[in-house]
């Protein structure tokens, strides 16, 4: 009877076992590297860089820089010698770099002063150009229109508007790459990741994330440093092949949004 | 006064040489573009009389819509060639090599040259009081037409030309920017210049075209003929953009464009539309309703402000949205200043930040230098800190003293370099010498060290164009030192392009 009731008991913890083996998540010692090249429809865009024109009688120059929010600021100026004529300017720029849907927009604002000198007289005027353009990543340029308004004191104001194009940086395609470094601990996701833009500027990540082992997929949330403040990413992984089947968030002021189901 | 219209009329005068001298030349790329074989005279002729007799033959929509009928009524301009007649270059007199005129042609290759061109006529044309004449000079007709179709200039060149016939309104013209419209081999962005410049037509067959346009398969195109659509702003463009903005079939990117359309247009049924569409929309489709926020921010201030604090107010859980009413208001007409400073003191650092940013960009800006100073002392976020002192900038009355006691005593790096823009820009109309010397002292080290070693080239760039806005003896110096040592080529060229001008 005693015998009986131990075999029972050693078969009734076998299953025990094998029902605890059988519903227990298989656990992965998660530490994993990914890299990822972004060479297709999705884009990050850096403005940073200088824009001159030579040209025959003057030129124009200017700097632009783009923060982590997307946010432009710069300085330049311009001269031009016609007839007798000198007109300087100088300007100051502010603008903003925005993407929805594939689609980016960049926005500037160019509010100057300058002269016009016949070098007996000089006349003062101000004036502001605002420049509306989207991104043709295929061509690498920015196409779009420039509305300009210049003041004269003591004549008046005149403004038109009329087509505008620019180059972008020469080292600035928009493709960009994503490394991320995930170790497991209690049963979190946590690591580190960098964002590469194509003219080399790193934008550092934290992450966290979970494993769904039922879908074999990892989900992660990349969160902004000090370096990419405003920026922030959620990814999912297929571990299968490593591939990524969704990416959401914002950088440098941009939405980026893909799904690869 | 009579000193002002003395040299009112001297400067006429220049402006009246201007345009003889401008008319000269222009004969003159005439001539060399003959010389290059590049325009036939008669066979603009030739092109002219095709045109009148299809015109006659055929409603002019028929040839501005339908590429077929200007096969069997004219041929495409390719088979048209044959009728035109080049004057041979032989009789052309010999040229000098690299003429003034050539120059000019080449002045016009790059866009950036042709802004500045763009303010120097503005700046002209305000000097002598006229404006860019509606009806073109006959050469300046046939100079543009041969540009838009040709397709080894620039498209740059051609989007211009695109644009200066659209304005001219003529039906010969319109016909002509028709065809290059319908060409399968017309690039993208020259399409979408031809359909958004039609906006500004005064020829009703302009509107006939981009309504043709809008139904296009590029949403390039599409884009741009609702921006043309937005510009005329009639009845019937406010309709069609409002069944874009609610279909269900376009695409995001085209919806958002026809938000933009009606926030553009100046009328109550556009306003009705937008905020209407904002309110069906559901919660999730937050892109959607972010669009109309932009859409809306164009407005004046005074028209938008409730609905936008409404937003603020009923939207806690929502950052973005908050986020987007902000950002829109940096497009807003009017005095944008009472609205934002409301926003200075929101618990979201970057409804804050957005604001700052609004208050930096805005043409009017207010005079709210106080209010921002007191900010500064109280603000506990850096990013915030760094728009604010963006915002200061932007004030033309900023107390630059009392702000550099902020700056220097700034803990954040990126918050303190952009101090430190904000100190250089008005380091030059400051009379304080303590300050600076302080300037060289503490500012000019750390934003050499940033230009030379900062992992981001914006960072780095920023920091070259604070040291030469500064222009100090120390900033100077600091750029010298940058030159030698640096090994980013853009740091370089920025400053090798100051020491040219100087």
């Amino acid at each position: 009877m005693r015998n009986k009731s131990v075999q029972e008991c050693i078969k009734q913890g076998w299953m025990v076992l094998l029902l605890v083996i059988f519903f227990t998540p298989i656990q992965r010692a998660f530490a994993e590297s990914y890299y990822f090249d972004f060479e297709g429809d999705l884009h990050v865009w850096d403005l940073s860089g200088s824009y001159n024109g030579d040209f025959s009688g003057g030129n124009m120059s200017y700097v632009l820089t783009q923060d982590a929010q997307g946010k432009l600021t710069g300085s330049g100026s311009a001269s031009y010698s016609a007839y007798s004529m000198d007109v300087n300017m100088s300007f100051g720029i502010t603008g903003s770099v925005k993407q929805t849907s594939g689609l980016a927009i960049v926005k500037m604002s160019f509010k100057f002063t300058g002269t016009v000198s016949n070098g007996l007289d000089t006349i003062e005027f101000t004036g502001k150009a605002t420049v509306k353009v989207e991104i043709d990543s295929v061509a690498g340029t920015m196409n779009g229109i420039i509305r300009l308004r210049v003041s004269v004191k003591g004549y008046g104001s005149e403004s038109f508007e009329e087509p505008y194009s620019i180059e972008l940086p020469a080292d600035m395609d928009g493709t960009f790459s994503l490394e991320l470094n995930v170790v497991e601990e209690n049963r979190e996701l946590l690591g580190t990741g960098e964002l590469i833009l194509s003219n080399g500027d790193t934008y550092h990540f934290s992450i966290t994330g979970k494993y769904n082992y039922r879908t074999d997929k990892s989900k992660f949330k990349l969160t902004e440093d000090v370096s990419s403040k405003g920026s922030k990413l959620k990814i999912i992984i297929d571990e299968s092949d490593g591939v990524i089947t969704s990416i959401n968030g914002k950088i440098l002021g941009q939405k980026i949004k893909g799904i690869y189901d | 006064m009579k000193k002002r219209e003395d040299m009112m009329n001297k400067y006429k005068k220049y402006f009246i040489v201007f345009l003889c001298a401008s008319l000269v030349e222009a004969v003159f790329i005439i001539i060399l573009m003959a010389q290059r074989g590049d325009i036939r005279k008669s066979g603009n002729k030739h092109r002219q009389e095709n045109v009148s007799e299809a015109v006659g033959l055929l409603r002019p929509t028929d040839l501005l819509l339908n590429p077929q009928v200007q096969l069997r009524h004219g041929g495409p301009l390719e088979s048209r060639g044959q009728l035109q007649t080049s004057i041979p270059t032989q009789q052309i007199p010999h040229q000098p090599e690299q003429s003034k005129t050539q120059q000019i042609l080449e002045l016009t290759e790059k866009s950036s040259e042709r802004s500045v061109r763009a303010i120097v006529s503005a700046v002209f044309g305000t000097l002598g009081r006229q404006s860019e004449p509606n009806e073109l000079s006959k050469e300046k007709l046939a100079d543009s037409m041969h540009l838009l179709f040709d397709k080894e200039a620039s498209l740059n060149k051609r989007r211009q030309a695109a644009w200066t016939l659209a304005k001219n309104g003529s039906t010969e013209t319109l016909v002509e920017l028709g065809k290059a419209f319908s060409d399968s081999d017309t690039p993208i962005y020259l399409k979408a210049a031809i359909v958004e410049a039609l906006g500004y037509s005064p020829n009703p067959l302009g509107k006939k075209l981009i309504l043709t346009a809008i139904k296009d398969d590029n949403d390039v195109v599409v884009r741009a003929a609702i921006r043309g659509l937005s510009v005329i702003g009639d009845e019937e463009a406010v309709s069609k953009l409002s069944d874009i903005v609610v279909s269900t079939d376009a695409s995001s990117t085209v919806i958002s464009e026809a938000a933009l359309g009606l926030g553009k247009i100046n009328s109550p049924d556009a306003y009705d539309t937008l905020v209407s569409a904002y309110y069906s929309a559901i919660p999730e489709n937050a892109d959607f309703r972010e669009d109309i926020i932009a859409a809306l921010g164009q407005r004046d201030i005074s028209e938008t402000s409730q609905f936008f604090q409404k937003i603020l107010d009923e939207n806690t859980a929502n950052p973005s949205l908050r986020l987007a009413v902000i950002e829109a208001v940096e497009d807003a007409k009017g005095d944008i200043s009472s609205f934002l400073l409301n926003n200075l003191h929101d618990k979201d650092s970057e409804v804050r930040a957005a604001a700052c940013w609004a208050l930096a960009t805005a043409s009017e800006s207010g005079l709210i230098t106080k209010e921002l100073q007191e900010l500064l002392l109280t603000e506990e976020d850096a990013g915030v800190r760094k728009r604010l002192y963006q915002a200061l900038g932007n004030q033309e009355s900023a107390d630059i003293d009392i702000t550099a006691q902020i700056i220097f005593k700034e803990t954040d790096s990126d918050a303190r370099l952009t101090g430190y823009d904000f100190l250089a820009k008005k380091l030059v109309s400051s009379k304080n010498a303590d300050l600076m010397e302080w300037f060289d002292k503490a500012a000019v080290p750390e934003l050499q060290e940033v230009a030379l070693t900062a992992d981001k080239s914006g960072s780095r760039l920023g920091a070259v164009i604070t040291l030469k806005r500064a222009n100090t003896i120390e900033s100077h110096r600091a750029l010298e030192e940058i030159l030698a040592k640096s090994a980013d080529t853009e740091v370089v060229k920025v400053i090798e392009g100051t020491k040219n001008k100087q």
